[in-house]
């Protein structure tokens, strides 16, 4: 700082000398008001003016800076710089746009005039200190402030410009344009703060000169008041205020005189300059102790100044300097100056249009957000208006309500007039219950306890309540009744004897009603009613309950064993009650015919033996063959007797096995389930061991029994396994009844109680045989295979069937059934024949072939030929015939090919291809409209609509309308929910 | 053994159905579709019997009626505009007029629309005049009656926590309180000051003529259109610019009009849900978008033909109508403007007015051609037309806030009520009932792709005139195709493709 400042000091010295008396005039000027006046009205209009004024201020400052330092060693450069700023000085001078000359101007501060303004003051900094030391004088302080105002245009011009170019929202950027230009970035600050009141008053002036030379008078005297809240209150730069400012003072001084003596060279550029400058003198209002910070701070750096280095010369607000626009940033809006000249502004149907599109953009934008919505509304399958809730919607509370009560008639008003005399409102209740809380002293925790207890108090309450509404509404007597009850129970209340002593009005009444009530129930005979619930309860003879039980047992049974048949894990035996009845009737009767054939037999025999007897002589009348023979007959007799106990034991067997049947479940042997349904199941009984088991049998009517029974019992295979499937359909044919009974008859041998089922199944094989043999022969047999499958279920008679086919069929035919391997081949004939012979002439696939055959020719399509002969051709000897005919003789007729018929392939169908009218009025020519595929459409009607086929709730989902709207009820447009 | 249970068979609480007992197996209700069809044909032509869309003639008007003002906030009133000057407030529900004002203007009304809020219990009307220039706006408690009752009982509750929203509420009770006969015998009996409901039809005229407009605004061109902002207290009229006028300022706002064309805009709408955008159309056959935010016009489209009206949908906000002179419909979506998104055909005149639904889903339109036509937003032919003998020219057509009725305006200066759908139950209809319909009417739309249904659905009688109109403009249209086949078939290969239908209809967006 002390390098060379030496040898300028007297220089300065002088140049404070020589602007003295111009300092002089300049005040005087200033405090006249009336000089202000004078220059005013010769301003041109107010744009012009500030950018005049910009110039000038500019100007002055150019000159300040280089004329400051105008002894300095280097004078080349200063010439140079002078020239330099003359140049842009006249080209602003030129240009127009004062905004642009606004931006020039800070550029140029910041680059040049600060610079050189710093390593003046550098050079200043001794002679500052001397005349530090004569501070302290108020004269001294009114110096500083008319040095200062020179400062000051700059800002406030640029205030002007702004507002007079760029819209106020643009101040941040005005600010940070400033900010390292200017030297003054308190004041700067403080007129910003103050905004337009000031800044405008001020610069009015083609309105209004005396309001501004007031405003100014104002400002002067809020200058100190300024100050010592800008000392206060301003950037950390006003800490260091108090130490330096003695030496700001003396640099202002001299800052001032280089000042003065620039404002001398622009006299001899003119009239209008000269006017300029003492305008410019005379606007300077806004006060604040911010130059001379700054210049002492720009004094010490040597450096150019920006707001982040006086951000971050404090620690405190070291943290801010990061909020500060960068360098580059201002460089980059200050420098458009160096791009050189501004491009002519569009013309205004290019900007319009320009404007337009824009502003379509927004709309566009604005559009696009409704995007969501829109798609919602459009492929909503209902529409329920309507679509938003209500905007003012809910219920008000009652404090709601209260607080926003404002009273609308008279009465209201009234009573409200009365409530506030009475200080009854709601704040004053508050208030006052505030003041008896404070009077109570009570802690923080007192208080926070007691608002814990009211609050737990008003949830219980709420709850209470909430539950007391939630019992009211229930509407069940018995309900009621309980609780009316439970009531009595919890508050038995006062007895009637104390009523009367407390209230014998009420008394009477209650007693009143009581009796109100007896006699309504004698009247309704309730209390008698065997029906009554104390009847009920108290309960009837014991006989009664008894039965009651034991139906209920009955029924309990009844359910059970039926959902176990449902289940599929009962049993054959109890398939069903009606057919155990059935079954149990047919048993007695079997039974009973059994023992009355094998009573015949003895008969027979007996009668036999007579007759033998009577014969007298032969080989059976030898001693050995009677003998033999009593053999036999005393064994017959024993296997006689033996079926007689079996046959009878068999009844008494069934009834325990009933019983056993549940536990044992390896005696189910070939259940089995038909078509997979669990519901219907076949059965066959359990695998009994018959007491016939010897193959040697005497007696002719038994000799075919052995055949029957001498094959190995080993279980064989249920005939269903080989089946291909069972027929649902023919469970009705099935021949009736549970299978083991006949089971053991089958293993009693006694051959008329097995006819029944012996016919069945000869008829069933019969079928199955000619199904097996006579394939060609395409005979419906349906009947015989039904019956065939169904007695096919039956386990037992499958085995008793199986191997014996023949001669079991045949029981008719005595020698037929002696015959039992022969027999199969003639059956099979017979039957063949039989069918032959019962379908004679009936060529039924062969004239089918014919018939498709036929409809095929006709439907193909046709070419005749309706040519005459002869016509039209060369008659007599040597004619030769015409090959080709003429094709208009040949009609054509329509038809489809044979190839092409859907029937083309299978040879048991025909498929019309006629043209089916009363189906063609129902086929759609194009697609409708929403669909995009046949199937698409065709699945549509999958689903009917009807009631028929819809539950209640599916029937109402599927017609409802696709807008749904409260009837009456205003529908509004979609408001903006986002 | 039977066992019942009354679970089974007694609902399960007082309000719910019966149980149903009834076994749902599908084989044992065969033939479901030819069934379902069977009814299908039943009810399309019940429907069609039904169909009595017309439900009175609001007469009253001195000469033919050419605008209509829905008051959009309340149910039952509508003002008409007749080409005398005189505009008519009407009753929908006493189908009688409330107010006669005969001189509003001089020379034809160009357009009414209501205020969004009213001022002490009067709702305000404004209307515009097409020849003198005016615009003025009307208050008065006849317009509104039960707004006032209102405010007495319920205002303060409404007023309170809710500020301005207040107004609305009872704006919109006001319509179903004073003009719903319930409460229509009180006002008999009170006969209050200034109008109300009573049938005094001499005190009623009186009252109209000496109303006088609170507020006047002079315009140097005639007004063709005003509409109002939804709830802001601006609204914009057409003249040969739009103009933004304030209920509370004498003088209009802004101006708005694409760059420096002067051409008679015919109408003008507030967009619903984006408040601040407008659209107008004009003479020089445009339509052209605004915005009151930024003051500017933002992009215009030429079409082939002048467009008459313009509706803004209410659920779809880039959604808007354009009733066009050359007998067809256009939806645009500002989005997307150089081409129409539908095109609705049928009329065989031009298309003097249109209107959305409340609900969005469909809108009307009247034509020149004496005809009223409803359409679905989706399909590009008219589901219904309406049409009597005496009705003439419409020129002005709109949908009830409760999107139940749609009101005509024609030259023959009757307003006419139609049923938004013909054949619709008018009165309280039971569940079980509107059940059916609605099963009747899933029916329909199921089987409404087959003939049989879709012939008696789409079957109008319509006057002879039409009818011949119809099918010469079908015939010509028909053979300006067959020639621009022609053509194309004599010229170079693809040189000549066939143009969309709809990029045929906007020549130019200018931006």
């Amino acid at each position: 700082m002390a390098r060379g400042s030496q040898p300028f000091s007297s220089s300065t010295s002088s140049g404070t000398k020589k602007s003295k008396p111009i300092k002089g005039s300049k005040a005087k000027r200033r405090q006249d008001p009336s000089n202000a006046y004078t220059y005013i009205p010769a301003l041109p209009k107010r744009h012009r003016t500030s950018a005049a004024q910009l110039s000038v201020s500019k100007d002055e400052l150019e000159l300040a800076g280089p004329s400051r330092r105008g002894n300095d060693d280097s004078d080349d450069e200063d010439e140079d710089m002078q020239s330099r700023i003359k140049k842009v000085a006249m080209m602003i001078a030129d240009d127009e746009n004062t905004g642009e000359i606004e931006s020039d101007e800070s550029d140029i501060d910041s680059d040049e005039a600060w610079q050189s303004d710093g390593s003046d003051e550098e050079r200043w900094g001794d002679v500052f200190r001397e005349l530090d030391k004569g501070k302290g004088k108020k004269g001294k302080s009114k110096a500083k402030e008319v040095v200062r105002k020179p400062a000051k245009p700059l800002t406030v011009n640029l205030d002007e410009s702004d507002e007079e170019s760029v819209s106020k929202s643009k101040g941040k950027g005005k600010k940070a344009v400033k900010a390292p230009s200017s030297v003054e970035d308190d004041e700067e600050d403080e007129e910003i703060s103050d905004g337009d009141g000031d800044g405008d008053g001020e610069l009015d002036e083609d309105d209004d000169d005396e309001e501004m030379s007031e405003g100014r008078e104002d400002n002067e005297e809020e200058e100190e008041e300024d100050e010592d809240e800008d000392s206060e209150a301003e950037l950390p730069s006003d800490l260091s205020e108090d130490e330096e400012d003695p030496e700001n003072l003396d640099g202002l001084d001299a800052f001032v005189n280089s000042l003065v003596s620039a404002d001398k060279k622009r006299k001899a550029n003119g009239e209008e300059k000269l006017e300029e400058v003492k305008k410019r003198r005379v606007l300077p209002v806004v006060s604040g102790p911010g130059l001379k910070d700054n210049g002492d701070l720009a004094l010490k750096n040597n450096q150019k100044l920006d707001l982040s280095s006086l951000i971050s010369s404090h620690p405190s607000l070291s943290g801010a300097s990061a909020l500060l626009p960068t360098k580059s940033d201002n460089k980059k809006s200050t420098s458009i100056l160096k791009q050189g000249l501004v491009s002519a502004p569009l013309p205004t149907v290019v900007q319009e249009r320009l404007d337009r599109e824009a502003a379509y953009e927004k709309t566009r934008e604005e559009g696009q957000k409704w995007a969501g919505v829109m798609k919602r509304v459009k492929e909503a399958e209902h529409l329920s208006f309507p679509l938003q809730p209500e905007q003012r919607g809910g219920v008000k509370g009652t404090n709601e309500i209260l607080s926003g009560f404002k009273p609308s008639n008279k009465l209201e008003s009234a009573v409200t007039a009365l409530l506030n005399k009475a200080n009854l409102t709601e704040d004053s209740l508050t208030k006052r219950e505030d003041l008896a809380l404070e009077a109570q002293e009570m802690t923080l925790e007192e208080i926070k306890e007691r608002r814990d207890a009211l609050r737990y108090q008003r949830e219980l309450m709420f709850r209470a309540e909430a539950k007391a509404k939630r019992v009211a509404k229930i509407k069940s007597k018995t309900f009621r009744k309980l609780a009316r009850k439970r009531a009595a129970k919890e508050n038995p209340g006062m007895d009637l004897e104390d009523l009367e002593r407390l209230d014998p009005e009420a008394a009477a009444e209650e007693r009143e009603k009581l009796e109100r009530d007896r006699a309504r129930e004698r009247a309704t005979l309730r209390h008698g009613a065997k029906t009554g619930r104390w009847a009920r309860d108290i309960g009837g003879d014991n006989a009664e309950l008894e039965d009651r039980r034991r139906a209920k047992e009955e029924m309990l049974n009844m359910k059970e064993k039926l959902q176990r048949k449902i289940m599929g894990i009962d049993e054959g035996s109890d398939s069903s009650s009606d057919e155990d009845e059935e079954s149990e009737e047919d048993e007695e009767m079997i039974r009973s015919r059994a023992f009355d054939q094998l009573a015949a037999l003895d008969a027979k025999n007996v009668a036999d033996q007579e007759a033998r007897g009577k014969a007298g002589k032969g080989l059976m009348q030898m001693a050995f063959m009677k003998k033999a023979e009593e053999r036999e007959m005393k064994k017959v007799a024993e296997t006689e007797a033996e079926l007689r106990r079996d046959i009878e034991m068999f009844g008494e067997e069934r009834g325990t096995e009933d019983e056993d049947d549940e536990e044992e479940e390896d005696e189910r042997p070939s259940m089995l389930r038909v078509g997979g349904n669990e519901g219907r199941m076949v059965f066959s009984g359990p695998q009994r061991t018959s007491t016939v088991q010897d193959d040697e049998t005497p007696q002719p009517a038994q000799s075919k029994r052995p055949s029957v029974f001498s094959k190995p019992r080993e279980p064989t295979p249920p005939i269903e396994e080989s089946l291909p499937d069972h027929n649902p359909w023919l469970s009705s044919t099935s021949s009736a009844g549970p299978s083991r009974k006949r089971n053991a008859l089958v293993g009693s041998a006694n051959a008329k109680a097995e006819d029944k089922t012996t016919r069945s199944l000869k008829k069933a094989v019969k079928g199955k045989e000619a199904e097996l043999d006579d394939e060609k022969v395409e005979i419906s047999l349906e009947a015989n295979t039904a019956s065939t499958s169904s007695s096919n279920k039956k386990g037992k008679n499958k085995k008793a069937t199986q191997p014996t086919n023949g001669d079991v069929s045949d029981s008719e035919d005595e020698n037929e059934e002696l015959l039992p391997i022969s027999g199969k081949g003639i059956k099979a004939f017979q039957q063949r024949d039989l069918v032959a012979q019962a379908f004679a002439g009936d060529n039924v696939v062969e004239e089918f072939a014919r018939e498709k055959e036929k409809q095929v020719e006709m439907d193909a399509p046709k070419v005749e030929d309706t040519s005459l002969p002869g016509w039209g051709a060369w008659g007599g000897k040597g004619a030769k015939k015409k090959k080709h005919v003429n094709p208009k003789f040949l009609v054509k007729t329509a038809g489809i090919e044979p190839t092409q018929r859907k029937d083309f392939s299978r040879s048991n169908v025909i498929i019309t291809e006629k043209k089916d009218k009363k189906a063609s009025q129902f086929l759609l020519q194009d697609l409708p409209y929403p669909y995009t595929s046949k199937e698409q459409y065709e699945r549509s009607f999958n689903n009917p609509v009807g009631s028929e086929w819809n539950s209640r709730s599916a029937f109402q989902k599927g017609t409802l309308p696709r807008v749904v709207k409260k009837p009456g009820a205003i529908i509004e447009p979609v408001r903006r929910m986002f | 053994m039977i066992s019942r249970s009354l679970d089974d068979h007694m609902p399960s609480s007082s309000t719910s159905p019966h149980p149903l007992q009834r076994n749902l197996a599908p084989h044992l209700h065969p033939f479901q579709k030819p069934r379902e069809y069977a009814r299908a044909l039943t009810a399309v032509k019940m429907d069609r019997m039904f169909a009595k869309p017309f439900v009175d003639a609001l007469g009253g008007h001195q000469d033919g009626v050419y605008c209509l003002g829905k008051d959009s906030r309340r149910v039952g009133v509508v003002a008409g505009g007749g080409g005398d000057g005189e505009v008519i407030v009407h009753s929908l529900t006493l189908r009688r007029p409330l107010l006669k004002i005969p001189h509003a203007h001089k020379g034809m009304v160009g357009g009414i629309c209501w205020t969004s809020e009213s001022h002490d219990g009067q709702r305000g009307m404004i209307t515009a005049g097409k020849l003198d220039g005016t615009i003025k706006i009307w208050r008065s408690e006849a317009f509104a009656p039960g707004i006032r009752d209102k405010e007495l009982f319920q205002g303060s509750e409404f007023a309170s926590g809710f500020g301005s929203a207040g107004h609305q509420q009872h704006l919109d009770q006001a319509g179903a309180i004073g003009e719903n006969g319930l409460d229509m015998d009180v006002d008999f009996d009170e006969e209050e000051e200034g109008g109300g409901l009573n049938l005094d039809f001499a005190k009623r005229d009186k009252l109209g003529e000496n109303l006088e407009p609170k507020m006047v605004y002079t315009n140097k061109n005639g007004l063709n259109g005003i509409d109002h902002h939804r709830t802001d207290s601006v609204f914009a009229t057409a003249s040969n610019t739009v103009q933004i006028w304030d209920e509370n300022r004498s003088a209009a706002l802004s101006n708005l009009q694409f760059g420096s064309s002067l051409e008679t805009v015919n109408q003008v709408k507030f967009n619903q849900s984006e408040t601040n955008v407008l659209a107008s159309v004009g003479n020089d056959r445009t339509m052209c978008l605004y915005d009151i935010r930024t003051g500017k016009a933002e992009r215009r489209i030429v079409m082939q033909f002048v467009s008459n009206d313009i509706s803004w949908c209410p659920t779809l906000p880039t959604t808007m109508l354009l009733a066009s002179e050359d007998h067809n419909l256009y939806t645009f979506d500002i989005r997307n403007l150089n081409s129409p998104s539908q095109i609705y055909k049928g009329h065989v005149g031009g298309v003097m007015g249109c209107d959305w639904s409340p609900t969005g889903e469909e809108f009307v339109s009247g034509s020149y051609d004496r005809t009223v036509r409803l359409w679905n937003r989706e399909s590009g032919k008219s589901r219904d037309v309406y049409h009597t003998k005496r009705m003439q020219r419409v020129f002005d057509v709109t949908y009830t806030p409760t999107a139940d009725f749609v009101l005509s305006a024609s030259d023959d200066g009757n307003v006419r009520i139609w049923k938004s759908n013909a054949s619709k139950k008018l009165g309280v209809v039971s569940s079980k009932e509107r059940q059916a319909i609605e099963h009747r009417q899933k029916l329909v739309e199921r089987y409404s792709a087959e003939k049989g249904v879709r012939s008696i659905k789409d079957r109008r009688h319509v006057p002879q005139s039409i009818h011949n109109a119809t099918k010469l403009k079908r015939d010509m249209i028909e053979s300006r195709k067959v020639k621009e086949d022609r053509r194309r078939e004599h010229s170079r290969k693809g040189r000549e493709k066939p143009k969309a239908e709809r990029k045929k209809a906007v020549i130019v967006e200018q931006k």
